[in-house]
């Protein structure tokens, strides 16, 4: 059978484009399709990312980061805090991206390695053809057909290609948050910090974040779980504003679904990976989606080079890639997500109890395990069934 | 299509609330949803008016009304 590529990635979101990326560096004949017009726009993402999460891939260019911060604060329900430092807080803390930039750089940078890239152009469907698939494309008005060895689905929280190559991807209400954020100019916050508000009060079945990105100019969004609420995450989060920051403007809307559900069993079907949002791979705890993204698009790349060399798309053989993500992130999205609904059981005055009951601690010196630990030990009868995954 | 369905209604989408983030497309079971770009497309035949997108919606976009 002839192939007119080995791969073809589907979405140029920052998994998809490492996994273009990865895999036409290791010289495989790969396809970047993006649907929209633009790469990197709408943004659906509150743009927080750690240091570590793009050093292990990348030189770090200075126009991707809108504003580096020192760590994270935490708002219980009775106002009381925590404060940690970047570097303990985890995946998310560290750099606010602008992502309309940072997606288009790395769609760039898979162009660079030799991956041919198009826009504004669909997939529709996609179908087994001996050992290889064929994936429908229209673009611009013209549909046509290309066959590949092994297709990426990198196609967001609104994947077709898991669906398609028959992973149920569909998410319950209650493993999806609703999000509604707005990048608001003039208000007053400590630009060094991103900081989030917990409880019931402020975000039934989530929080409310506010990611810096210059002065007096933050990300300032909302995650509610809809299970939790019969209202919508702006009713929540407009309460908030006039609250807090009432003179402030909103200069950007931006909504979406995070997935908490805490990862797929597996991402792999024959010829098919999915990463990032697509392979539910977002933190459950956190919501943070880049950090896995990036890894999993990598993972799955070095995986369709092993591939292509053995001739072997079989579902087994691409367990591989299920294997590499499961042993990198599985664990912590399979804790996080124990943790997850452990918060959701609790009511706001428990919530509050247990931030009280560390806002003493230095945190600079703190990691979020040692944290966790402490937690646990002040707190043992909230806490107990915890303890496993810490201690 | 069913009788019953028929008289409970149909999903209409806010064009001016849609932010098409495909949140709704995630959490359909039924695959009656498609985000073309930035077109939020219903299958009717498919929609069981579960109302899962609707409850989902961040924008608050989706909403069953009645069918004449």
């Amino acid at each position: 059978m002839d192939y007119d590529y080995d791969l073809i990635v589907i979405g140029a979101g920052p998994g998809g484009s490492m996994a273009a990326k990865t895999a036409a560096e290791e010289g495989l004949d790969v396809l970047l399709i993006e649907k929209r017009q633009e790469i990197g726009a709408p943004v659906r993402c509150a743009e927080g990312v750690s240091r570590e999460a793009l050093e292990e891939f990348f030189e770090i260019e200075k126009s991707w980061i809108a504003r580096e911060v020192v760590g994270a604060v935490i708002y219980g329900p009775d106002g009381s805090s925590i404060k940690m430092a970047a570097r303990m807080a985890g995946n998310e803390v560290g750099f606010v991206l602008e992502r309309k930039i940072f997606d288009r750089a790395l769609a760039r940078m898979a162009a660079k390695a030799g991956a041919e890239v198009v826009v504004k152009t669909t997939a529709t469907s996609m179908k087994r053809i001996n050992d290889g698939i064929e994936v429908e494309l229209k673009r611009m008005g013209e549909s046509y057909k290309l066959r590949t060895k092994l297709v990426i689905g990198a196609d967001g929280i609104e994947s077709r290609v898991g669906k398609w190559a028959g992973i149920d991807t569909t998410l319950k209400i209650g493993e999806i948050e609703s999000c509604i954020q707005y990048l608001m100019a003039g208000i007053d916050f400590d630009p060094d910090y991103t900081h989030f508000w917990l409880g019931n009060c402020y975000a039934p079945g989530g929080y409310i974040w506010l990611f810096p990105k210059g002065d007096g100019v933050a990300n300032v969004g909302i995650g509610v779980l809809p299970t939790k609420t019969r209202e919508g995450p702006k009713h929540h989060l407009d309460a908030f504003i006039k609250e807090r920051y009432p003179d402030g403007e909103i200069i950007e809307i931006v909504a979406g679904g995070v997935p908490v559900s805490g990862g797929l069993e597996s991402a792999v079907a024959d010829n098919v990976m999915l990463v990032g949002d697509a392979a539910r791979h977002a933190d459950p705890m956190t919501g943070g989606g880049i950090a896995n993204a990036i890894k999993g698009g990598y993972f799955a790349g070095k995986v369709a080079k092993e591939a292509v060399e053995a001739e072997n798309f079989s579902r087994e053989f691409l367990k591989r890639y299920d294997e590499l993500w499961k042993g990198d992130f599985g664990e912590t999205l399979r804790k996080n997500k124990i943790i997850q609904k452990k918060i959701l059981k609790m009511d706001d005055e428990t919530l509050a109890k247990l931030i009280r009951s560390v806002s003493g601690y230095d945190l600079e010196q703190i990691s979020l395990r040692r944290l966790m630990i402490e937690l646990i030990k002040k707190n043992p009868r909230i806490l107990w069934d915890l303890r496993d995954l810490f201690m | 299509m069913d009788a019953g369905k028929d008289s409970e209604g149909r999903l209409v989408i806010d064009r001016y609330k849609c932010a098409y983030c495909g949140a709704c497309i995630a959490v359909c079971k039924y695959d009656a949803n498609l985000l073309i770009e930035t077109f939020v497309w219903v299958d009717e035949e498919k929609c069981t008016l579960c109302k899962a997108c609707a409850k989902t919606c961040p924008m608050r976009a989706i909403e069953v009304v009645e069918k004449r």
